[in-house]
């Protein structure tokens, strides 16, 4: 899979309005093939919109994008059969049974009657729902409508996914059995874009845009995500045999490698500008001040933490409540 | 994943199935879609009553009326429409009555009838009602109108009686000319000139006198029926009877002798006069007054139930509500669900979304069409006149153009209670403006243009065509459904277009 340019997505300077509402605002994007990209942010921060414009169903008001190199507004049936997407609430009809619905996405997207049970059969091996086939769509649960509109997005085997909360109303077992399934696509080439709600899935992406009022705020590889929330390496420092002197603390905040230092119950959270590069002059500092240093390690941050920080950091209050 | 080379008609295939479960899996719906109809038609044509409801009327005039001695008879006379409930002299009592609906009809007759008349005008008879539904007030109306004419035809009918009593005596007259003419034939025979002359002269006298009663008579029918009602009777009897008094005065005058041909012309003349003088005399003055009585014949073989006229109109009727309201569902119900997001990056084209539900609701509104026709048929009696082709071909344009109807208000409509309440307005106005009940004829202007706008119009009046008449389908009929259907289609695929283009 080439593309020219080289990135699947790119936007410049996209904003998208409805009225006077701004949605989305200065959006910049490039994502090369072949990564999971996770966009997380709060409930209406303009995820859906974003996915939307990427889709080709909604227009920019503003600025450029391309998806496939070429703008969404214009695909063609053949563009269209190369990218898959799953909408945010379970779209597939309620009438017809699961295997039903299946079928007719499958033929949608012209897949050959005698070809497609093997595969729509393994399918719903992926989302638990074989033993189901044979109920119809408005007899199952969420949970289940939207494991099915999952395995109706995977029917055509596309290039690119857009997967807006997949594993909403998902149990953790299955959760992870699909972000299994989406890191094997990433493995063959395939790139996924998947809004969510769920802070903690950025662990499992390869690149993480972190949206809040319509905005990008950071698009980061997940580990980098702390360091961009703390204005630099978190570390734990576990003191021995005491603080450190209210006069030593004032000095270690001094040093020009250090972001800031608080202390703990067990010791010292300081962060620092890099923690590979600083690590010997933190403990030259201690040894300096006769603190005995029983461990330095990594802060133990969860991205609930990194996210309110963020959020924090970037976004004014007026802006907080729509974020 | 390399698409199938079948891709567009296995996308049709994909959403005729789609909308085809749809509607299957609502089996009690396509049974009312069937069994009602026919059951409304067949409850209908058992309870439709041929003949009016006599309403209870009241007959009011002052005391004292002669009218009121008579009213019981003109009543009856009437009987169709009016069952006689008394008479009385008090109105306000009597209205009253009526509007605690004791009786359905008041007729008010005029305190001094003659002395409007004579004053050179009609007497006004009011009938009294409360009735609110305009078509039986046209009812009333009419029903009056007749009631008032069989009135004055019964009045007429008595005056004539009393002319033909007055012209009764100038029968002796007759008599006296046939003796005269009698007496001139034996005079002739035996060649006996004056008494020829003798009898001339008498003849003469009596033919005078009994032209004058002629006159008399004509003059009196031909003032108070009219000179049509007399008709050919009256005129014949004027023309011989002049005819006849001419013969005797030019045979008087030329001094010569008359002959056998002679007397027989005269006692022809004196035939047809005294045949059209009886005629006049003794004629029924209630056939005189009322000469001609209508015959109504249909000319049209095997249609005399009331439900042969409704069936055709309530299938199409019923297929057009099918097509409407299922096209009209379908489009915003799949928005509603947020389906329509997954066509609109589906590599799907509006042509093969629209030709899929097209013709998945013509199938379904087609075997229904059939089952609920051949149950009008063989269970009602509803004649098929014309091929059953035609028949099918009116039901297929009629769905065509219904369902074409139905997705453009469904690209209209924002909520699937919008689409709903379109489709009954729809059927409201096929109701009215179709030709249902109402003949299209009868409206105008707008109402008629309305009823155009309706695939029903069309439909219904092409299936009686074909179903009842036996005639062949008018071409300018089918060619108007035809066209309304295809730019139904195109604007169905406009929308549809539009709608799979995206929200912008």
């Amino acid at each position: 899979m080439t593309y020219d340019p080289p990135f699947v997505i790119e936007a410049r300077g996209v904003g998208k309005s409805f009225g006077d509402q701004a949605a989305l605002r200065d959006i910049d994007l490039a994502i090369e093939p072949g990564v999971v990209v996770g966009v997380i942010g709060p409930s209406g921060c303009g995820k859906t919109t974003l996915i939307r414009l990427l889709t080709g169903i909604s227009e920019p008001t503003i600025g450029e994008l391309r998806v496939f190199g070429r703008d969404p507004r214009r695909f063609t049936t053949e563009d269209r059969r190369r990218f898959g997407y799953m909408p945010q609430l379970p779209v597939l009809f309620p009438n017809l049974s699961v295997w039903g619905n299946l079928t007719f996405v499958a033929s949608v997207y012209g897949m050959s009657v005698r070809r497609r049970r093997p595969a729509l059969l393994k399918l719903l091996e992926l989302v638990d729902l074989v033993e189901h086939r044979h109920k119809k769509l408005a007899d199952c649960s969420g949970g289940m409508q939207r494991r099915l509109t999952l395995a109706a997005t995977l029917v055509h085997d596309p290039e690119l996914l857009y997967l807006d909360e997949p594993t909403a109303g998902v149990d953790p077992i299955l959760r992870e059995r699909f972000w299994e399934h989406f890191r094997s696509l990433r493995d063959q080439g395939r790139t996924i874009v998947v809004p969510t709600q769920y802070v903690g899935e950025a662990v499992s992406c390869d690149v993480v845009a972190v949206m809040a009022a319509g905005r990008i705020i950071t698009m980061q590889p997940p580990d980098r995500l702390a360091a961009f929330a703390f204005g630099g390496d978190p570390l734990t420092v576990v003191t021995d045999n005491g603080w450190l002197s209210p006069a030593h603390l004032s000095e270690l905040r001094a040093r020009p490698f250090v972001r800031s230092a608080h202390r703990t119950d067990a010791g010292l959270t300081l962060v620092v500008e890099d923690a590979r590069r600083d690590q010997e002059a933190i403990e030259q500092f201690f040894r300096d001040a006769e603190v005995s240093v029983g461990s330095i390690d990594p802060h133990p941050v969860d991205f609930d933490e990194i996210f309110v920080r963020i959020i924090e950091a970037h976004v004014e209050p007026s802006e907080r409540s729509a974020a | 994943m390399k698409p199938s080379p079948f891709r567009r008609p296995l996308q049709i295939s994909t959403f005729f199935r789609k909308e085809a479960v749809d509607v299957l899996r609502q089996p009690r719906l396509l049974l009312t879609l069937v069994a009602g109809p026919f059951l409304i038609m067949a409850v209908f044509g058992i309870g439709y009553r041929d003949e009016p409801q006599p309403m209870k009327t009241l007959f009011v005039a002052p005391a004292g009326s002669p009218l009121l001695e008579r009213v019981e008879s003109y009543a009856d006379a009437i009987g169709t429409y009016v069952e006689f409930a008394g008479t009385g002299n008090d109105e306000e009592a009597g209205r009253r009555m009526l509007e605690d609906g004791d009786v359905d009809l008041l007729v008010v007759f005029p305190d001094d009838p003659l002395d409007t008349v004579l004053a050179g005008e009609r007497a006004p008879i009011q009938v009294i009602h409360t009735r609110l539904d305009p078509i039986e007030r046209t009812a009333i109306s009419f029903a009056s109108r007749l009631a008032v004419d069989q009135i004055n035809t019964q009045i007429l009918a008595t005056i004539v009686q009393g002319g033909q009593e007055l012209a009764e005596p100038a029968g002796d007259v007759v008599t006296g000319t046939d003796a005269a003419l009698s007496a001139l034939d034996a005079a002739v025979a035996s060649g006996d000139q004056p008494a020829s002359r003798d009898a001339l002269d008498r003849l003469s006298i009596t033919v005078d006198r009994m032209s004058l009663s002629v006159r008399a008579a004509q003059a009196l029918s031909a003032e108070v029926v009219g000179d049509g009602a007399v008709g050919t009777a009256g005129d014949e009897l004027l023309g011989a009877s002049q005819e006849l008094s001419r013969a005797v005065e030019d045979l008087r005058a030329g001094g010569s002798s008359a002959t056998s041909a002679d007397v027989s012309r005269l006692r022809t003349l004196a035939t047809t006069v005294h045949e059209n003088f009886g005629e006049l005399t003794t004629a029924d003055p209630e056939v005189l007054v009322r000469p001609f009585a209508s015959e109504v014949q249909l000319a049209v073989d095997d249609v005399g139930q009331v439900t042969d006229w409704y069936a055709p109109a309530a299938v199409v009727l019923m297929l057009q509500q099918f097509g409407v309201a299922f096209g009209a569902l379908s489009f915003v119900r799949e928005r509603q669900l947020g389906i329509v997001d997954l066509f609109r990056v589906a590599p799907v084209d509006a042509t093969e979304t629209l030709i899929g539900k097209y013709l998945a609701y013509l199938v379904i509104g087609g075997v229904i069409g059939a089952l609920l026709t051949a149950m009008v048929v063989f269970l009602l009696d509803v004649p098929i006149a014309a091929g059953i082709g035609q028949v099918a071909a009116v039901m297929l344009l009629s769905l065509f153009a219904s369902i074409g109807l139905g997705f453009a208000i469904s690209l209209g409509s924002r909520t699937d209670a919008q689409a709903v309440q379109y489709s009954m307005t729809v059927l409201l106005a096929s109701l009215f403006f179709s030709g249902f009940f109402l003949s299209l004829g009868q409206m105008g202007g707008a109402a008629r243009f309305v009823g155009w706008l309706l695939p029903v119009t069309y439909g219904m009046r092409l299936l009686r065509d074909v179903m009842l008449r036996g005639t062949d389908l008018d071409n300018g009929i089918v060619i108007g459904l035809a066209a309304y259907g295809a730019v139904m289609f195109l604007i169905a695929l406009l929308g549809t277009r539009r709608r799979l283009a995206g929200s912008r």
